[in-house]
């Protein structure tokens, strides 16, 4: 911190590791003692040159230097250069780092450091980056690009699967997306160069002060530095301790920077990434439907495709991890990778597929097996002339009930077939009958509560609240059909309106009782908003007024949810609350009990257990009566998330956090995301049933849900974001001839009060192979399910813990398929299985989401947020929420940033990868992971793109203030506009943008932390954990050796 | 005497008039020394007086009244209750033999000071109205209710509590929608809970987060100006809340009584108001529909298949809810009462509604019980009104939040009041150790009185032994009441009077009975008992009192009841108690406990003349052998060719005879020839709208034939003189089917009971 950055000059100077300057400076002197490595790994790293490059990847070094992204690289390189080679994993192969690390913190210096070295050092630095790099590369390293097919397993399966990335940096990547990658790669480098200087500057001042202490990797190299120049992440021997902190503040900054322009072989744009394997899958999908009766080679979840509902359920909404199911549990175990899936199960289709079909199958219901009473679907065979039907699921032969009888044409097939869709469809809706009906099913009502309360009000929350729920009800579509609406407001006592649309306006009663919670309304309390819109609407203008001069605090949300409880007992709705504060007064009131000293240690994970059970046992008396709760919550301090998240992850509801709410800034986020969630599809009192064929069972349920026996799901409440993940787990072996089934029926009631049962279904083949496994695998929905996995586990397992694990998964994976489908390629080669090669890269982003990263920085109502929010993540949104766009703006060609008339989708151009030294300081970035929307700016764009998009002439004269963007009668506002709407999810107007000048605004801290594949998060760069997992995995596949050091990274 | 003549002076009746000197000869002379004190008597001709009274030093606190001894030069008065001398204060110092100030003028023993201090807050109405009613009654109700406020003074401050299923509190200063505060109907909400809710009260005031009062209310309303407004700043909002006002809206099984909460609703508007205006006067009025069902307070179960209470229920303890509900509302009224708020009940409803059990929120705060079968009668209408009437210039006719002080010379000391009120806990050395009603105080609160309003004050003499007697020598009494006049200041209104002592022997004291006045103030006593102990044992102290008058005072020779006579001064006086006994106030059979309470409740308060007429209705006979005449209240008055008007004090009832009624139907009277007829007709319903007009609560108006099923009213309170059991004695009239005897029989009895000697 102290020392903002001094010029680059003194960098050099610097470079003994004492300096703290000297951190970076140390890297340009780079070639230190490449020697010791030799020993250690010899696998992978020893084999080629290049090999070293991982080393130093996996090793902090890299990453504090390249805080400064263009910059520190050539540094690096130089250091690594040297390093490279001995790439052993003990030894500080790469003093150079272990150089850096020492000054604990000098964030700015570095900055100024890189920048002169960089110059000087690249050639070699470069050289020596690449070497290592390289080595790493071909050793093991990174980027498997696609088309290697080097280490050439063995069948064309392992071929497809796997990549290998080339020693060489050979930007040629055999397969497409590698390919894609590397050329772009060249092309960065001046950039980052340029870049470096201005940034450098910026994060000097702005991020000293919130560089916190990053445990590992920097620490570890700091002491590092000077002794070995191999010693690997891994390692971490003594490292962890001192100087990180310093060390990992520059090193975030930096970090993108430094890796490119230097290290042609390891360049991080050969690593793959989710903008190449989208692209490239999107455009598999664009032309062609994908039929389902495939089973398998289904599209992306972030792709754009049209799915013809063949048999198979559309795979919006159950998306398994794999399309090959092993036959054994052993396979499985072999493979580490999971087998479930991930239902959704009123996922919304696309405009150019095929509604789901209803079927009314009359008073006796739809036909199931008698056994285990599975719905008739189009995997059950009927035999005997048509007279019996065998279950698909479970092989029961049941009879066909005589109205349902049908001859069989020659081939075994109902001659009716084409006309039942139950038969052809993989995805029906069934009536249900009074025997699925515990008690008669009505509209839902929507209950809108509002903490009225003085903060709420001073913060403009209520105001907000009002017009976004006015905007809901009346601004576009409106509710679901035949929803009802009802508003409470509450402060120390709950306020109920009566809505009657017999009235001139509403009625307020005030209920103080709150120790002893009622409803006092019989009639009235909720409405059709339609038939009192006079009522509803009046009352919304006048509640911010009403409560204008309020003065009470302590807003009573436990008794609003009972008062809930009361309301809608028997009818099911769902419960929109509104809160601002921790509740600390009337029934299920909480403590204060954030305790910084607790975060980032073992404790810490208490504060993720609800402190009493209030909520939870409300939320449960919730579910019973079909109510789910969506918990908006603008807290200004600590609200206890952990307990109050109950109520809508018990209730299946969704969970909205904006700290520090600003109406200016929020409004519109807030409003956007009321709306999506009104208005979406919306079901009641669900119940979920996945049936899967003999000798698998579901083992596990994840999600937002409540679970009275071990097979049925209870969903307060469905909507089309609703995604639950099931582990399976085998029972027996799986008779491999025959397809694997799977169905998941969903008991609800749409919100006009239809009692429904929506079936899906699948097949999929068995193998015996593992190589069909990987090569049949879904990285969407596995990591989405590893996700759901890993946070569950939060409240038992300390955090590191679960981060270890879920590296280790990644390795175990990758080794498996290493061991199993490439075992005959080098060993320094890393060889990732195509559908699983994006795994490190979105391994790493979990470990850095603020719901599992370390570092004592993460708010506890944030982590708390974020665990909901993996937990109840759909597979396309975990994607985005894994790997955030960035989209360049100022190359828009002409048919970007455009809606498609037919498709209503808008064309975006050409995305970035999420690293900063990829971005071009003459240019213009949307960043767009969780939501929210940021507009950066390069130091150098040009004035015109200013002008034309913000309507100012110069960087200075930008308004970032403004959090929306200006509506200026140029097509490049425009185009920018339909983009950002786009991006945010479609909400047409409502895009929220921050808009952030490099260099020139301190939020471009946050914007950084958000670049994936950069140094942050208490985390290391993309290369570098690839570099890790690379090392790791040759741990794991060298034949065990003399008594090799367990790795263990982190 | 001219006792009536005294009434209007003091308004004071007394049983005796001329004291017995001792404690033994007051006890035989077996009613006790006691007065019926009306203290808000109209006087019209004597204006208050405005400025502050004199007053004797401090433990005493007499004022300075005609009777007191007086030193002109020495600017000194003796007060003659403590006899301690007093000076007077600086501006009586022109005073003199020929310019004294009026309280010391012989014709001002009563006078009323106008004290120069308002109320802070002006007289506060809290309406708590019951929303379980059928469409209709709720209309008539909500009419009567708008119209009554523009019958409240523009300044008075109103508040509104409806409830049903629930209570609703509502809050009248919200501008932007009808607002609420709503309570469970079903919980007992104590002060503090209450002041917590709604953030009103002085405990609540300065906590942080209350609401900032505005500033344009007095400090003692302490953010209730919510709730309570000014008739005239919230009469649109309240008009409107009334008029939206619906029926309440929670589903009634048809097996089921509505809940109602009327428990719950008095406990929010008592704790509201005692939170919010403490000592400031106040009333209460309660509209119900009918009987309780839940909560506290309530005095029957919501289904329809548990009968409510009777007398019988009351008797053998086996209703679950009476006694429970009878603590609930007597600790409401003790509350209410003390913090000066009168509470009072309308009932609408043919069934009963629970005042037996209510009883005491309005007996003890001085309120009005009106018992009316539904909100649409007129009877309803007219007597809200009438609690709501003004005088000439623009004042309600009532008192607020009223303290009754007696004073007396040492000679009597306070057994009790039986009246509208609770005690005060005033303990002096007056108080005597033997209670009757209300004792063991000097001073009783009554939260609200009326011109009308009568106390009973009972005392005893002190004095053990014959003293030598001064002769002239009389005890004085005085009476102050303090109260909260309707125009907003306070008044004082003093009644001294002056009994002269006898001997116990002198045949002064028997010639000072005051007849009437006793047969109230002994009533009162027996009906006070007939509350708490069994009738029928009550009925024998009636009798054994009545046996020991006569043989005191009557004038026989022993064990000759032929010969027993009775001085002119006590003649009608067993013929009062006959009907006494007889009357509903003792007799609860055919009554509903409603009733009874109802009853009673009137019988308190009223003055002595509608007293009597309480206790012996009074018979007009109209017919055409001359003008109109008082007849005996006996079965033989009820003849073919005459026209009754029977007064109650409760019913009004014309009946027409046998003859009159058939010329009647055969339309007699629509033809010129037969005018008279016509007039004769006419002449009774004249006189009963008369007495209608001058009663409160209205009383049930009743038009009958003879042999009408309407006709029972009259000949349930006829004398029995001709019975199915007995021949006809005068002959005429007509028989009464009853087992009671009839007023001769128990003269007879008594006479030969009183001639026994000991008894």
């Amino acid at each position: 911190m102290g020392a903002p950055p001094p010029p680059p000059g003194s960098a050099p100077g610097a470079q003994r590791p004492p300096m703290h300057p000297g951190q970076r400076g140390p890297p340009p002197p780079p070639p230190p003692p490449p020697p010791s490595g030799g020993p250690r790994p010899p696998p992978g790293f020893p084999m080629q040159g290049a090999s070293p490059q991982y080393m130093p990847a996996p090793q902090p070094h890299h990453p504090q230097q390249f805080q400064q992204p263009s910059q520190q690289q050539p540094q690096h390189p130089g250091a690594q250069g040297s390093m490279m080679r001995p790439p052993q994993p003990p030894t500080a192969s790469p003093q150079n780092r272990g150089l850096p690390p020492m000054p604990p913190q000098q964030m700015s210096q570095p900055q100024q450091q890189h920048l002169p070295p960089q110059p000087q050092q690249n050639p070699h630095d470069g050289m020596a980056a690449l070497s290592n790099q390289m080595g790493g590369m071909s050793i093991g390293h990174p980027p498997p690009q696609p088309g290697m097919a080097s280490p050439p397993p063995t069948s064309q399966q392992k071929l497809r699967a796997r990549r290998v990335y080339p020693t060489a940096n050979s930007p040629t990547a055999a397969a497409p997306p590698a390919g894609g990658a590397m050329p772009g790669v060249s092309g960065y480098p001046p950039a980052a160069g340029t870049q470096a200087p201005g940034y450098p500057g910026a994060s000097a001042t702005g991020y000293a002060p919130s560089a916190g202490p990053q445990t590992f990797v920097p620490g570890a190299q700091a002491p590092a530095p000077v002794s070995a120049a191999g010693a690997g992440y891994a390692r971490g021997p003594g490292v962890p301790g001192s100087p990180p902190g310093v060390a990992q503040q520059q090193q975030q900054q930096a970090q993108p920077a430094p890796y490119e322009p230097p290290r042609p072989r390891i360049d991080p744009t050969q690593m793959p990434t989710p903008i190449s394997v989208h692209t490239h899958d999107q455009e598999i999908h664009n032309e062609k439907p994908y039929s389902t009766a495939l089973k398998t080679n289904i599209p992306m979840a972030s792709t754009n495709f049209t799915a013809i509902d063949d048999g198979n359920c559309n795979p919006r909404f159950v998306r398994l991890t794999m399309y090959s199911v092993p036959h054994t549990a052993e396979l499985l175990r072999a493979s580490h990778m999971p087998l479930g899936m991930v239902v959704q199960p009123l996922a919304d289709l696309a405009p150019t597929e095929e509604p789901v079909k209803l079927i009314d199958f009359g008073e006796e219901g739809p036909i199931r097996c008698l056994r285990c009473k599975t719905y008739i679907n189009p995997y059950m065979v009927f035999i005997n002339g048509g007279k019996h039907f065998v279950c698909n699921i479970c092989r029961h032969e049941n009879t066909v009930p005589d109205d349902y009888f049908c001859n069989l044409d020659m081939a075994g097939r109902r001659l009716d077939c084409e006309m039942r869709p139950e038969l052809r469809n993989g995805t029906v809706e069934f009536v249900a009958t009074k025997d699925f009906i515990a008690r008669e099913p009505v509209p839902a009502s929507f209950v809108f509560a509002i903490d009225v309360t003085w903060n709420a009000v001073q913060n403009g929350m209520v105001s907000q609240a009002a017009a976004a729920i006015k905007d809901a009800l009346y601004g576009g579509p409106g509710l679901p059909p035949g929803a009802r609406v009802a508003i409470i407001t509450y402060d120390r006592s709950a306020h109920f309106y009566s809505l009657s649309p017999l009235l001139d306006q509403a009625q307020m009663m005030v209920v103080p009782d709150i120790h002893d919670m009622f409803v006092p309304i019989n009639d009235g309390f909720d409405a059709d908003p339609i038939e009192s819109r006079h009522v509803i609407e009046g009352l919304l203008d006048a509640l911010p007024t009403m409560f204008a001069q309020n003065r009470t605090a302590e807003p009573v949300l436990g008794a609003v949810v009972q008062a809930a409880h009361e309301a809608l007992r028997s009818r099911g709705g769902k419960l929109l609350l509104f809160q601002t504060a921790l509740p600390t007064f009337g029934p299920g009131s909480l403590k204060q009990r954030d305790d910084p000293k607790l975060h980032n240690t073992d404790k810490e994970r208490t504060l993720y257990e609800p402190q009493d059970s209030f909520y939870h046992d409300w939320a449960v008396k919730l579910v019973e009566e079909g109510i789910s709760c969506n918990l908006y919550t603008f807290p200004s301090a600590y609200m206890d998330l952990a307990t109050l998240s109950q109520l809508s992850t018990v209730t299946s509801g969704e969970l909205y956090s904006y700290p520090g709410f600003d109406a200016g800034r929020d409004g519109k986020r807030f409003a956007a995301d009321l709306r999506a969630d009104v208005q979406r599809t919306y079901g009641t009192n669900a119940v979920l049933r996945i049936r899967t064929s003999d000798g698998l069972r579901v083992d596990e349920h994840y999600g937002n849900l409540y679970m009275r026996n071990h097979v049925d799901v209870e969903l307060a409440g469905v909507s089309s974001d609703t995604a639950i993940g099931a582990l399976l787990q085998y029972d027996e072996k799986l008779d491999e001839k025959q397809d694997v089934y799977f169905q998941a029926a969903l008991l609800y009631t749409t919100s006009d009060g239809q009692r429904r049962i929506r079936v899906h279904n699948l097949a999929v083949p068995c193998t015996t192979l593992i190589g069909s496994m990987f090569r049949n695998s879904e990285i969407d929905a596995s990591m989405n399910l590893i996700a759901k996995m890993a946070v569950a586990e939060a409240q038992t397992t300390p955090l590191k813990a679960i981060r270890d694990k879920l590296s280790d998964r990644c390795v175990q994976i990758l080794t498996a398929y290493r061991r199993n489908c490439a075992s005959g390629s080098s060993p320094g080669q890393l060889i990732l299985p195509e559908a699983y090669k994006l795994s490190p890269l979105y391994t790493l982003s979990l470990l850095k989401s603020p719901a599992l990263r370390g570092g004592a920085d993460v708010p506890i109502d944030q982590r708390t947020f974020h665990m909901y929010l993996l937990r109840q993540l759909s597979v396309p949104k975990s994607v985005r929420y894994f790997y955030p766009t960035v989209a360049p703006l100022h190359t828009l060609g002409e048919s970007e940033g455009v809606v498609d008339e037919s498709t209503g989708i808008v064309s975006l151009p050409e995305l970035s990868r999420a690293s900063y030294a990829m971005l071009n300081p003459a240019g213009a970035y949307f960043l767009s992971g969780d939501g929210s929307l940021v507009f950066w700016l390069g130091r150098q764009v040009p004035p015109q793109f200013l002008q034309e998009a913000l309507g100012a002439s110069s960087l200075e004269q930008v308004d970032v203030k403004q959090h929306a963007l200006p509506e200026l009668d140029t097509a490049l506002s425009r185009k920018i506009r339909t983009i950002a709407d786009q991006l945010v999810g479609n909400r047409a107007g409502f895009a929220y943008v921050q808009i952030i000048r490099q260099g020139m605004d301190q939020a471009e801290v946050q914007f950084a932390s958000k670049l994936i594949e950069d140094r942050n998060n208490d985390n290391m760069t993309y290369v570098d954990y690839v570099c890790a997992v690379h090392r790791q995995i040759q741990v794991e596949v060298r034949p065990k050796g003399p008594a090799e050091p367990k790795w263990s990274y982190n | 005497m001219d006792f009536e003549a005294i009434e209007d002076q003091d308004g004071v009746r007394c049983s005796w008039n001329v004291l017995p000197n001792t404690r033994i000869e007051a006890t035989r002379g077996v009613v006790p020394v006691s007065a019926l004190y009306t203290p808000l008597k109209e006087r019209p001709e004597q204006p208050p007086i405005r400025y502050e009274p004199v007053m004797c030093k401090v433990p005493c606190r007499a004022v300075l009244n005609p009777y007191c001894q007086i030193d002109v030069r020495g600017k000194l008065w003796i007060c003659p209750f403590c006899l301690q001398r007093n000076q007077f204060p600086p501006h009586y110092k022109d005073i003199s033999a020929h310019n004294l100030p009026p309280e010391l003028l012989p014709r001002f023993t009563t006078i009323e000071y106008e004290l120069p201090r308002r109320s802070p807050v002006p007289p506060v109405f809290m309406f708590v109205v019951d929303t379980c009613l059928p469409e209709d009654e709720l209309k008539a109700l909500k009419d009567s209710l708008i119209l009554a406020l523009s019958l409240v003074p523009a300044n008075a401050l109103v508040g509104l509590i409806t409830f049903g299923t629930m209570v609703q509190l509502h809050e009248l200063g919200h501008q932007d929608c009808p607002k609420s505060y709503v309570f469970r109907g079903t919980k007992d909400y104590n002060v503090k809970q209450i002041q917590e809710m709604l953030g009103i009260g002085s405990s609540i005031r300065n906590q942080p987060g209350a609401p900032q009062a505005a500033q344009s209310m007095p400090q003692q309303t302490y953010g209730a100006d919510r709730f309570v407004q000014p008739v005239e700043q919230c009469e649109f909002t309240l008009t409107s809340i009334l008029e939206q006002l619906q029926r309440d809206p929670w589903p009634v099984a048809s097996d089921r009584r509505p809940l109602r909460s009327t428990g719950a609703a008095m406990a929010v508007a008592v704790g509201m108001m005692e939170s919010a205006f403490p000592n400031a006067g106040g009333r209460i009025m309660l509209f119900c529909g009918g009987p309780a069902t839940q909560g506290p307070g309530m005095v029957v179960g919501p289904e329809l298949k548990e009968p409510i209470r009777s007398h019988h229920d009351i008797d053998k303890e086996s209703d679950r809810h009476y006694r429970k509900a009878i603590k609930f509302y007597e600790g409401l009224a003790r509350r209410a009462a003390a913090s000066g708020h009168a509470m009072d009940i309308f009932s609408g409803c043919l069934d009963q509604v629970g005042l037996a059990e209510m009883k005491s929120m309005v007996n003890w705060s001085g309120g009005s019980m009106v018992l009316t079968d539904s909100f649409v009668t007129a009877i309803f209408k007219q007597s809200f009104q009438r609690v709501l009437e003004k005088d000439e210039s623009g004042n309600l006719q009532m008192g607020f939040n009223a303290t009754l002080e007696v004073q007396t010379t040492k000679e009597l000391k306070v057994c009790g009041m039986i009246g509208p009120g609770i005690s005060a806990n005033k303990k002096s050395a007056m108080v005597s150790d033997s209670e009757i009603g209300i004792g063991g105080t000097t001073a009783w609160r009554m939260a609200a009185l009326n011109s009308r309003t009568t106390v009973g004050i009972y005392f005893e003499v002190a004095n053990q032994q014959s003293q030598a007697l001064q002769p002239g020598s009389r005890g004085l009494i005085q009476f102050a009441t303090m109260y909260q006049h309707a125009g907003g200041d306070y008044r004082m209104r003093v009644t001294t009077i002056a009994r002269s002592w006898a001997e116990g022997a002198s045949p002064d004291i028997p010639a000072s009975f005051d007849q009437e006045a006793a047969a109230v103030l002994m009533s009162r006593i027996a009906v006070y008992r007939a509350e708490q102990e069994e009738v029928g044992d009550v009925l024998r102290w009636l009798d054994r009192m009545l046996i020991r008058l006569c043989q005191k005072f009557g004038d026989y020779r022993r064990d000759d009841p032929a010969s027993f006579r009775l001085a002119p001064s006590f003649s009608i006086y067993p013929q009062f108690m006959y009907h006494l006994r007889r009357s509903q106030f003792l007799q609860v059979f055919n009554s509903s406990p409603d009733e009874t309470a109802f009853y009673r409740h009137c019988l308190f308060r009223e003055d002595t003349t509608n007293s009597l007429t309480m206790i012996q209705p009074s018979l007009m006979s109209y017919g055409f052998e001359g003008p109109p005449a008082p007849v005996l209240l006996d079965s033989v008055s009820m003849k073919p060719d005459v026209i009754l008007v029977l007064d109650t004090f409760f019913h009004i009832l014309i009946w027409h005879g046998e003859t009159i009624a058939e010329w009647r139907k055969a339309g007699y009277h629509e033809q010129p020839e037969y005018e008279n007829l016509k007039l004769l007709l006419e002449a009774p319903v004249v006189d009963a709208q008369g007495l209608l007009v001058e009663r409160m609560p209205v009383p049930r108006y009743i038009v009958c034939d003879q042999n009408g099923s309407q006709a029972r009213f009259l000949v349930s309170k006829l004398n029995p003189s001709t019975s199915y059991s007995s021949a006809n004695q005068y002959g005429g009239g007509e028989a009464v089917l009853t087992d009671d005897v009839n007023v001769s029989t128990f003269l007879s009895a008594l006479s030969g009971l009183a001639v026994k000697g000991a008894s």
